[in-house]
């Protein structure tokens, strides 16, 4: 692919990405050139922000709108598609007629196409629902690396369907939202018409509303127990005041970002790093115990085998069976 | 005690207390092949630790969930890491990546392999 070429991919992109849809992707060169490696540097900027999109909506849950774009294909036995919804052809920059009666790999990349031929050829056997990772390319040539959901149609008399597949996006759609904003202002406005009537919106229970300085906050008290497992993060109040916030805003704040609380996220990472330590290292299960800071050998085996289903020492034994 | 190994993505080798990963040329590496990377250097550490020389000069694309991976398990058992890099690609993304994933032990990106095991030696 010419310089001129990847250059004109990539303003189409920062297009796309400036209404708001993070999801394309530039098609890689094998050259490594400065295009190139602008091209990757851009590729996962909006990997990043497409990630932070739905994380953000996450962080403000009750402020934010977050629009799923959804593309449908109806396929018939041999993966050709019957029927596809309008959004699928704009994000695709296909015209309807252009996409029916053609086989689905037509739009897919190349490295994908190997998958869903894979997929075509055994998924048969077992039926129900699959997920899988396939990447769309655009007529622009623009990449759309999705997660797809295919439901099996089984036995319907005189349809050809026989899956439907569904991807799923997250995007910022300025019309949509202004439409939402719009309806609650129409609601006074009419209200206030109505004399002696007050437009008085019900107050929703708030949520922790946590300012950008928060979240780094919380980031930092993530990072902190992430790379120092070993200690002991009790009383909360103390860690919270050695990070310069207050208890109840790392509590709740941290539960808001991360969906989960402390306590918990601590104990996961602690038998991750357990578990890794287990399954490849050869340190003794009390260094590993200290390591990632559990109170006692007692409590790290019972810790391990709830969450295992194994024992740290089965486990071991295990993966030692297996490496021989 | 074997000290090299190999899959589809790199070649793992075990010298002078330091650990040497070679990506292959032009790989591109997601989620699946992060995992992989990882197991199939902790069945050669055998439970040690090391500080690494990953030249990745010939890396052309890290996923973001492989990143995640890599900033979260890729350093279990890791002293240090020094990336071996050239321009423009694999500098440009191992850049993005100590910018963006900040990994939790010390990293740092070198363009000749001298540098770079300079660096590790005080890891040692």
């Amino acid at each position: 692919m010419s310089k001129k070429k990847r250059l004109k991919k990539l303003r189409n992109l920062l297009l796309e990405m400036g209404a708001g849809k993070f999801f394309y992707r530039v098609e890689r060169s094998g050259k490594n050139d400065n295009v190139e490696a602008l091209v990757s540097v851009i590729n996962m900027m909006a990997e990043e922000i497409e990630e932070a999109l739905v994380h953000q909506g996450y962080v403000n849950a009750s402020e934010t709108i977050k629009h799923i774009v959804v593309m449908h294909f109806m396929l018939d036995a041999e993966g050709k598609i019957v029927a596809v919804n309008p959004q699928a052809c704009t994000l695709l920059c296909y015209v309807y007629s252009e996409l029916i009666g053609q086989p689905l790999i037509q739009i897919l990349d190349e490295k994908t196409s190997k998958t869903w031929e894979d997929y075509l050829e055994k998924e048969q056997e077992d039926g129900g629902e699959h997920a899988i990772q396939l990447t769309f390319k655009t007529k622009a040539g623009l990449l759309i690396p999705s997660a797809c959901y295919i439901s099996l149609i089984n036995n319907i008399k005189g349809c050809e369907v026989e899956k439907i597949l569904t991807v799923v996006k997250h995007s910022k759609k300025q019309v949509a939202l202004e439409d939402e904003l719009r309806e609650p202002v129409l609601k006074i406005y009419n209200s206030e018409g109505l004399k002696g009537e007050k437009a008085v919106a019900e107050p929703k229970p708030k949520k922790v509303r946590l300012t950008q300085d928060d979240i780094k906050v919380i980031e930092d008290a993530r990072s902190l127990m992430l790379n120092d497992l070993a200690r002991d993060f009790r009383p909360l109040k103390e860690f919270a005041l050695q990070l310069g916030t207050n208890t109840f805003k790392l509590k709740y704040g941290f539960k808001e970002l991360y969906g989960i609380s402390v306590y918990r996220y601590l104990r996961n990472e602690r038998l991750r790093k357990a578990k890794v330590l287990v399954q490849y290292g050869d340190s003794p299960f009390k260094s590993i115990v200290q390591l990632c800071g559990f109170k006692s050998e007692a409590h790290f085996s019972r810790t391990f085998k709830k969450e295992f289903g194994l024992t740290p020492t089965e486990l071991r034994k295990k993966t030692f069976l297996k490496r021989d | 005690m074997l000290d090299y190994t190999e899959n589809n993505y790199a070649t793992y080798k075990i010298a002078e207390g330091i650990l040497y990963i070679r990506y292959h040329i032009g790989v591109s590496i997601d989620l699946a092949g992060a995992v992989k990377i990882v197991e199939e250097r902790l069945s050669l550490q055998k439970g040690q630790s090391y500080p690494a020389l990953c030249d990745m000069r010939g890396v052309r694309e890290v996923k973001k969930a492989a990143r995640d991976y890599f900033a979260l398990e890729g350093s279990i058992l890791l002293k240090a890491v020094a990336f071996l890099v050239e321009p423009s690609i694999s500098e440009v993304i191992s850049r993005f990546y100590l910018l963006a994933n900040k990994p939790a032990i010390p990293t740092q990106a070198f363009q000749t392999p001298e540098e770079a095991e300079k660096f590790l030696t005080q890891y040692l």
